[in-house]
């Protein structure tokens, strides 16, 4: 019952103000992509474009190849799960998720019945009969889903579903994601902010930026080989250090390292997450840093160092250390790539 | 909406503050009714001394009667169209951008105008040879609305001006809302009729029937209109109880306070209906 | 007065069954229902003879605002204002007063004084009038100040609901913050609550004004004849026949002021807001 879903060129405009510029995405049947962006990127916008709420100024929808210009929202089969749950508050919360079945024309107990069903999907089957005033944000949330779900949608959007939820809630709200991904494996287009969200719950990640896709591929490709220097700090890198590639040796002051074939010559940057690099005793590493900064994060502590080499202009480096490191302000440690190879881009 | 701290000198000051407010009400309504209860006895006469007689009450049951089935019939009517036509204005100012702008700023702009207004302007529009006449080419089947048998002229008056202040009511209670509701209703699968049919409608529900209320008790209450725009005979119970008040017939006094009472008690039940009705809305919630 | 609305929605606007001629038709006859009956009196107003059945008045005169121009007509109409900013000045500061107190006691106290505020709109005006009548004859009260104190007990109920429903959203959290950066009980009376609620009382004000403005029954039963305002010069002109340039004439008069008052209240407001 999933269904393919495809941007072609798609671009929206409000007076002077493009949102969307040229998107183009396909996201295959039973996958879940996550358009992660910063806010004000037009996520939702596109999201009110896939549901039918909006238009587009040029370029197409389509659904499994067909275009869907035209079709009225209600046609569309398309259920989209709002930033806010929406609750309708005349209906108690059986009656919302039974909307859906009652539109087309169903019997409230027929309807009903059916509702219970994905009640008991997001597990509130026991609040059944409550006013949709009286849940917490957590219970809207799911209920919002659940009749949402309940549409047999060929097609399922999220715009920052859990965005206003507390940690615990969000973890929660991520299992059963899961959960309803294994039993009915809709096609997914999950709008987000938080890279942490987009990474746990998603296929491949999508990176919109004032209205443009830079990236979208699967979740380890955008943290590893970003393509840009922007797509790098969507999804948290901290490094970025400029220097020179020739033949295929990126040259910084963090020394030689080999980058992914295919770069040409020229001025690039070395893209280092800061997972991926280790504090070692000078001498052992392929450069030398003096701490300059040290934050904790919990359980992990970010260390920042100044490096300065033969190579190049120095630069900053940051460290993600689990735990407490064993450095102090001012020392001077050694640094080491975690692989041999690097990933070099251009802008 | 948060309370105050109830503490003793708040409330005092509470006190002091609610008292300028409350004691004149509390004043007018006591007095004007109390008075209008002893008058309608006998027991408050212009001259004379005080002689307790029900004949006010009993004398002439008729026309009380028919009087209140007059002015039920009027109010009735008039908040049924009000309140038809103003969820109509409503959702259209709520569905169109532009045009709903101006629908919206002339329906406000009727509000401020007096009913003794309306009523001049509607019996200029609706009377024989009026307006309306003469813009449809003054046919022969024209119908007697002003002062005629079924008081469509002071109904089409309430319900042109009751209309605008229940749009006022339902926009003012919906207006925040109701767009992202249809929203989600839409991509839910509810077609446009259905949206306004189970979204739209069931927000509005409750403002409508406060708004319901509010009509139907003004316009029973109301004399301009039924007597600018109404036949002679027979009379709704606010003209029967200003002519009889006026009368030279000192006598008169009695009935007109009791035709007084009759709406005064006929508004009261309005409102406890109308309030029943409510808890039953928000208990089917 | 008139509500904020939030831009209509692409699905709202679907929302309207029936396609765009349908909408437009709707859109008129709306704008016909509301306009429709001002027209003959816009029209009348202007009129020198207007004979059925013409459509349009077959010559034009100020005859009937010149027949406004008579010492009657502006003693009425210094009366029609008097009483209107006699209500107003009433009603405005008791229903602030009364929709504090309802806001700030406890929940039973404050329930009966709202109860009580909302009483008059229960009690038909001239059913209150007719009562009240007798006690204001025996105090021998003059007739402008009974007249006064009983529409302004009628327009209590719309003040305060003004001020409710401004208190409402009015978080008193605000005059706590404005406390805690070091203001005064009266600089925060001056500069947070009374910006804050200025736009209610504008609105309330504004009713208040015109339930004494454009009051009929009132004024004719406790005036007995006596007290002469628009409103009533309008009544006779009305329920005789014959008189509609005058009858047009003087509802423009009775309507214009109001709006011009209400357009100065609200356009600003609301170029404000779309900047
Ligand atoms: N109806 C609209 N009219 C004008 N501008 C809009 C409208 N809707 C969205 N925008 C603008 O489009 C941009 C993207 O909005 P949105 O898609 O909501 O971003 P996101 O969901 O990524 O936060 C914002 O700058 C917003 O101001
Ligand atoms: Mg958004």
């Amino acid at each position: 019952m999933s269904s393919r879903l495809e941007f072609r060129g798609l671009s929206r405009a409000f007076g002077q103000a493009e949102v969307l510029h040229e998107v183009s995405l396909t996201v295959e049947p039973s996958r879940c992509v996550a358009l992660l962006g910063a806010s004000g990127s037009g996520k939702s916008t596109l999201l009110r474009i896939a549901a039918g709420l909006d238009d587009p100024s040029s370029g197409q929808v389509l659904v499994d190849g067909s275009d869907l210009d035209g079709v009225p929202s209600e046609e569309r089969g398309l259920a989209l799960v709002f930033q806010k749950p929406l609750l309708f508050p005349h209906l108690n919360v059986v009656d919302n998720v039974a909307f859906s079945a009652r539109m087309t024309g169903q019997s409230r107990k027929a309807a009903r019945r059916h509702a219970m069903a994905y009640l008991e999907l997001v597990h509130l089957s026991d609040l059944a009969r409550r006013s949709a005033g009286c849940l917490s944000g957590g219970q809207e949330q799911r209920v919002a889903l659940a009749r949402a779900l309940a549409r047999n949608p060929r097609i399922l959007l999220l715009d920052e579903p859990f965005s206003s939820l507390d940690s615990r809630l969000r973890d929660d709200m991520y299992s059963l994601v899961e959960d309803i991904r294994a039993e009915l494996a809709p096609t997914i287009v999950l709008v987000t902010h938080d890279r942490r969200e987009a990474s746990i719950l998603a296929d491949s990640i999508a990176v919109l930026d004032e209205g443009r896709i830079l990236q979208h591929g699967p979740v380890a490709q955008l943290h590893y080989q970003p393509a840009t220097l922007a797509v790098n700090r969507i999804l948290g890198g901290l490094n970025a250090l400029s220097g020179r590639v020739t033949g295929g040796i990126h040259q910084s002051v963090f020394g030689r390292v080999p980058v992914q074939p295919g770069m040409v010559d020229g001025p690039a940057f070395l893209v280092m997450r800061q997972e991926a690099i280790r504090i070692v005793v000078t001498g052992e590493g392929t450069a030398v840093g003096s701490v300059t900064g040290l934050k904790s994060l919990g359980a992990h502590t970010l260390v920042r160092t100044e490096v300065t080499g033969d190579h190049g202009p120095s630069g900053t480096l940051t460290i993600d250390v689990a735990g407490e490191p064993d450095v102090t302000m001012g020392q001077v440690v050694g640094l080491k790539p975690v692989n041999d190879s690097g990933w070099a881009v251009t802008r | 909406m948060s309370r105050g701290p109830g503490s003793p000198a708040t409330t005092g000051r509470s006190v002091l503050f609610a008292l300028p407010a409350v004691l004149p009400v509390l004043a007018v309504l006591g007095v004007s009714l109390t008075a209008a209860v002893l008058q309608s006895l006998g027991l408050m006469p212009f001259i004379g001394p005080p002689d307790l007689s029900f004949e006010a009450w009993t004398g002439n049951t008729g026309e009380l009667f028919r009087a209140t089935g007059l002015s039920l019939y009027i109010a009735a009517t008039a908040t049924v169209f009000s309140v038809c036509i103003g969820f109509l204005i409503a959702a259209y100012v709520l569905a169109m951008p532009r045009m709903g702008r101006i629908v919206a700023a002339l329906s406000a702009a009727t509000i401020p105008i007096p009913h003794v207004i309306g009523a001049g302007a509607i019996g200029l529009l609706l009377s024989d040879s009026g307006f309306l006449e003469r813009l449809l080419g003054m046919p022969d089947a024209f119908p007697v609305l002003v002062g005629g048998p079924w008081w469509i002229a002071a109904i089409t008056e309430y319900a042109w001006k009751e209309s605008a202040f229940v749009a006022l009511v339902v926009l003012g209670s919906i207006a925040r809302s109701v767009g992202e509701l249809c929203d989600a209703a839409a991509t839910l699968g509810a077609t446009a009729t259905q949206r306004i049919l189970r979204v739209v409608l069931p927000l509005a529900m409750p403002s409508l029937a406060v708004s319901a209320v509010i009509v139907f008790v003004y316009t029973l209450g109301s004399y301009e209109a039924v007597w600018l725009l109404g036949p002679t005979s027979p009379e709704p119970l606010p003209v029967r109880a200003v002519r009889l008040f006026g009368s030279v017939d000192l006598a008169a006094r009695p009935q007109a306070m009791a035709t007084a009472l009759v709406s005064v008690a006929v508004g009261a039940a309005a409102i406890l209906a109308g309030i029943l009705v409510l808890r039953r809305v928000r208990g089917f919630r | 007065m008139i509500p904020t609305l939030q831009p209509a929605s692409a699905s709202m606007r679907r929302t309207l069954p029936g396609g765009t001629p349908m909408r437009m038709v709707l859109g008129l006859l709306l704008v016909g229902w509301i306009l429709l009956p001002l027209v003959p009196v816009l029209l009348w107003s202007v009129a020198g003879s207007w004979f059925a059945p013409a459509v349009l008045p077959s010559s034009y005169s100020l005859q009937g605002f010149s027949a406004l121009a008579t010492a009657d007509a502006a003693r009425a109409a210094a009366s029609s204002l008097c009483l209107g900013a006699g209500v107003a000045v009433t009603a405005t500061p008791l229903g602030y007063l009364g929709a504090i107190a309802a806001r700030e006691l406890p929940a039973l106290p404050g329930r009966v004084v709202e109860l009580v505020l909302l009483a008059p709109l229960a009690i038909p005006p001239f059913a209150l009038v007719m009562g009240v009548n007798v006690a204001l004859l025996r105090l021998s009260t003059p007739p402008f100040a009974g007249v006064v104190l009983v529409l302004a007990v009628t327009a209590l109920p719309y003040t305060a609901f003004m001020f409710r429903s401004a208190l409402a959203t009015y978080d008193h959290r605000f005059e706590e913050v404005a406390r805690s950066l070091g203001a005064t009980t009266s600089q925060t009376a001056r500069h947070v609550r009374l910006p804050l609620l200025a736009g209610a009382t504008a609105r309330a004000f504004f009713l208040a004004f015109l339930v004494g403005w454009g009051d009929y029954i009132t004024t004719l039963l406790i005036g007995g004849g006596q007290l002469l305002t628009l409103p009533m010069l309008l009544g006779s002109a009305a329920s005789a026949t014959g008189n509609e340039q005058l009858t047009a004439a003087l509802s423009l008069a009775i309507i214009v002021p109001p709006l011009v008052l209400l357009a100065a209240l609200t356009l600003p407001a609301s170029r404000n807001r779309r900047k």
